[in-house]
């Protein structure tokens, strides 16, 4: 569905998009949240109905809002902050861990290898051994100017907003790329959709 | 705001009006946007901030509203606690939270109700446990010692598909 909006209250006419689609992994984290309280970390933004998704189940919540660090502001411009990645891992997200599940949505598309490695370690340092990470690594040549917000519709639902028409070469990683880049993370499995995206669950090494 | 007249002579039959009257039901007070606070902030009337509050703020009978203009540098305890403006700090909402869509919230959210208005921005934990007593110096003692009912005891219906428990979306 095409829509036009004014994003920020800005004059620019801008064309966005949104649409839903079944997620393969979701269901998978929703057993295993049902199962007992867990520690969630989100590295997307703070949106209203998966903060009510989560909080119906045992779990505690924490947002860390990466793509407004990353992509600030809401224009279609997508430019990023050229502050040290390192840096800024070391500012958004908590030093206290225990972490049970990462939801990285499609964020690591957005990242360079050297940006994915830093990620995974630090998460690698706030997770608990057996920890998920669930991401969605885009298998198109092109995507998105900038990351995409994806609300949680129901445990295998998602619905997707693209806040313009823009769009960016992929980096395309395969599985073995993201096996090299983040030692601290084997997957788990792997869901192709038929959106071209791929969905990811890594787990985090009990030795890590 | 109130004038206290300071001046005026008190005797035992003086009808002069006590200096700090009983807030009245239903009243609301409001931080004006010039208004500057450094300190903590109690009492018992809903408030409406307008102005800048750098300290505490526990009004934990009454609703605290932070308009767009206002901006909060403070842990926030309230009834219910709006958002509109802009807050750095804990906010602690004994019956429910808001962020609005202009609203930019900085810290953790305790509430069993947690409402986030398309278009807010947060960073921070939210912590939606039900009945879970609003933290003090004294009760948070008393939370450590006398565990409650687990979240799952607490909220038998807690599934996606019941919509009679936690947050609230929009």
């Amino acid at each position: 569905m095409k829509i036009t909006q004014r994003p920020g209250g800005g004059s620019a006419k801008i064309e966005s998009e949104t649409g839903t689609h079944q997620s393969l992994a979701l269901p998978a984290l929703y057993r295993g949240l049902r199962t007992g309280t867990q520690k969630i970390l989100d590295l997307g933004p703070a949106i209203g109905p998966n903060v009510a998704f989560f909080g119906r189940l045992p779990c505690s919540l924490f947002i860390a809002d990466l793509h407004e660090s990353l992509f600030p502001g809401t224009s279609d411009g997508a430019v990023r902050r050229n502050d040290s990645f390192e840096e800024l891992l070391g500012l958004e997200l908590p030093d206290d861990g225990g972490f049970d599940l990462v939801l990285a949505w499609d964020l690591l598309n957005y990242l360079d290898q050297d940006e994915i490695s830093a990620l995974s370690r630090r998460l690698a340092d706030v997770c608990s051994g057996g920890a998920v990470l669930f991401a969605m690594i885009t298998t198109r040549r092109v995507m998105p100017n900038k990351p995409t917000v994806f609300r949680i519709l129901a445990p295998d639902r998602l619905s997707y907003r693209l806040e313009s028409g823009v769009k960016r070469a992929a980096p395309m990683y395969k599985e073995p790329d993201l096996g090299r880049i983040m030692p601290d993370f084997g997957v788990e499995s792997t869901f192709l959709l038929r959106n071209g995206m791929q969905e990811y669950l890594f787990s985090r090494h009990a030795s890590a | 705001m109130w004038k206290k007249s300071e001046d005026s002579p008190v005797t035992a039959t003086s009808t002069v009006p006590p200096a700090a009257p009983p807030a009245r039901p239903g009243a609301i007070a409001t931080l004006g946007p010039s208004i500057v606070i450094k300190g903590d902030l109690t009492g018992e009337e809903d408030l409406v901030i307008e102005g800048r509050v750098e300290g505490e703020i526990r009004l934990t009978k009454n609703s605290v509203t932070v308009g767009k203009n206002g901006r909060v540098k403070a842990d926030i305890y309230g009834k219910r606690v709006h958002v509109d403006g802009e807050v750095r700090g804990n906010l602690y909402g004994d019956q429910e939270i808001v962020i609005r869509a202009s609203g930019r919230v900085q810290g953790n959210l305790v509430s069993p109700r947690v409402t986030l208005e398309n278009g807010s921005k947060f960073k921070g934990a939210i912590d939606m446990e039900p009945a879970k007593p609003m933290p003090s110096p004294s009760a948070g003692a008393e939370r450590k010692s006398a565990p409650g009912p687990s979240p799952a005891s607490a909220a038998p219906s807690a599934t996606p598909k019941s919509p009679s428990t936690g947050a609230t979306s929009s």
